[in-house]
């Protein structure tokens, strides 16, 4: 069972990596947008320092929306879903491949691209450790939570708009403790850790429970098609 | 034995079929017949297990194996994975242990040639066959066929047919949707028409 849930990461991650754009995508947004803010605001570096900590996961929310609409998209037109449904291994073990695939494909490139990040905005270096444990958490959290949109938006073809309405309520406390931490971290003030606590304690709840209402949705849009 | 109990189907408040109850035993081969919009597909997904039938049920009665074998009018078949690796995907998820079997298989199809090129550079009948390779490489006891003749040649049309043929011989149950029946596929069927 175990091999299926590893050999389906694997054809996943292949096929991304033959359409190389699929990881492209994500990172390019990314460093364009930090890149328009850092040319915009001017040569101010306490400007830029103050704002880049929470500018960041904004640009990282926006770029995993833009991900999305591939992520189940396919596997429904073609058939694939179907396949998977009728097939012996747990469905919901393949829906579990299919997130993590989704991460590693747009949020590794993410991960590390992140000193560049802090570089543009004058961030300290040594939070470079906790920024990326951070994103870590972030992402993880938005890819589980950005599946469920997919799978309920599936009827709806390509339509990024009313997957970012569904979402991006879920995403806001993410968002504010992600912010608040990072923040934190670079005022050197200790109550980073809090936070950082908490957004741990959400995305381990998010990933445990809502993968299991992502299965049930995709098998119920399947059976509807 | 495979029973089908009172299934029934509407699509926009209209009927396609309603009250269709059969008992299909091993070695049996049904084809659906009926016009395009019938409900020939929705017919075989619902006995696949892919949607419901409300009311009706479908019960794969033991020793059938309650897995059935699906190959959908959609390939379904990764633009940019090579057929090997579509085959061996498939056969993970779908617990298959003869890793072996998929050169052999590739071969019977003359797939040979492009085994190791992406599908999106297949032609439409080459990736009908690359999904047609899963009859010789799966363990189901029920093959559940949408159209499976549909974009093959001659040849490959009768071998597939052969292959049909066989597994009703090994006790399967088949059930097929096809607009033309190739000559090698003479054997008795039963036929359903919506």
């Amino acid at each position: 069972m175990m091999t299926a849930f590893i050999t389906l990461i694997r054809y996943e991650v292949l096929q991304a990596s033959r359409s190389p754009m699929a990881f492209i995508d994500p990172i390019l947004f990314f460093i364009l947008v930090s890149l328009l803010f850092s040319l915009s605001l001017g040569a101010n570096l306490t400007l830029l320092n103050q704002i880049g900590s929470g500018l960041i996961w904004v640009c990282v929310l926006l770029a995993q929306l833009l991900s999305l609409q591939t992520l189940f998209q396919t596997d429904y037109e073609d058939g694939t879903l179907t396949q998977w449904i009728l097939s012996p291994t747990p469905f919901i073990l393949i829906v579990y491949a299919k997130i993590v695939s989704h991460w590693i494909i747009s949020s590794v490139p993410l991960l590390i691209g992140m000193p560049l990040w802090l570089w543009l905005f004058n961030l300290p270096t040594h939070a470079l450790w906790g920024f990326e444990l951070l994103l870590l958490l972030s992402t993880l959290t938005l890819s589980v939570l950005g599946s469920m949109g997919a799978a309920l938006t599936l009827q709806q073809g390509r339509n990024t708009i009313l997957q970012g309405l569904l979402i991006l309520p879920w995403c806001v406390p993410v968002l504010i403790l992600a912010s608040t931490a990072s923040t934190a971290l670079c005022t050197h003030q200790t109550s980073w850790v809090g936070y950082t606590l908490w957004l741990s304690t959400m995305t381990a709840l998010i990933i445990t429970l809502l993968p299991v209402l992502t299965a049930q949705a995709l098998s119920i849009m399947q059976a509807n098609r | 034995m495979l029973v089908l109990n009172a299934l029934h189907s509407t699509r926009n408040n209209r009927t396609l079929f309603c009250n269709v109850s059969m008992e299909l035993s091993r070695g049996t081969l049904l084809r659906i017949a009926g016009h395009n919009g019938s409900g020939k597909t929705t017919l075989l997904r619902i006995i696949a297990g892919a949607t419901y039938s409300d009311p009706g049920s479908v019960t794969y009665l033991p020793p059938l194996n309650p897995k059935p074998l699906f190959i959908g009018h959609e390939v379904g078949i990764k633009p940019t994975l090579t057929p090997i690796e579509y085959l061996q995907t498939w056969q993970s998820i779908y617990q298959i242990k003869q890793a072996s079997a998929i050169p052999d298989v590739l071969d019977t199809l003359q797939l040979t040639s492009v085994q190791s090129i992406p599908c999106n550079q297949l032609s439409s009948g080459q990736a009908k066959r690359v999904a047609l390779a899963k009859l010789w490489l799966t363990d189901s006891d029920v093959w559940i066929l949408d159209e499976p003749f549909t974009a093959l040649d001659s040849e490959i049309s009768q071998s597939i047919a052969l292959k049909l043929l066989e597994k009703t011989q090994q006790q399967g149950i088949i059930i097929l949707t096809t607009h033309h029946v190739p000559e090698t596929l003479n054997m008795p069927m039963h036929t359903l028409c919506l």
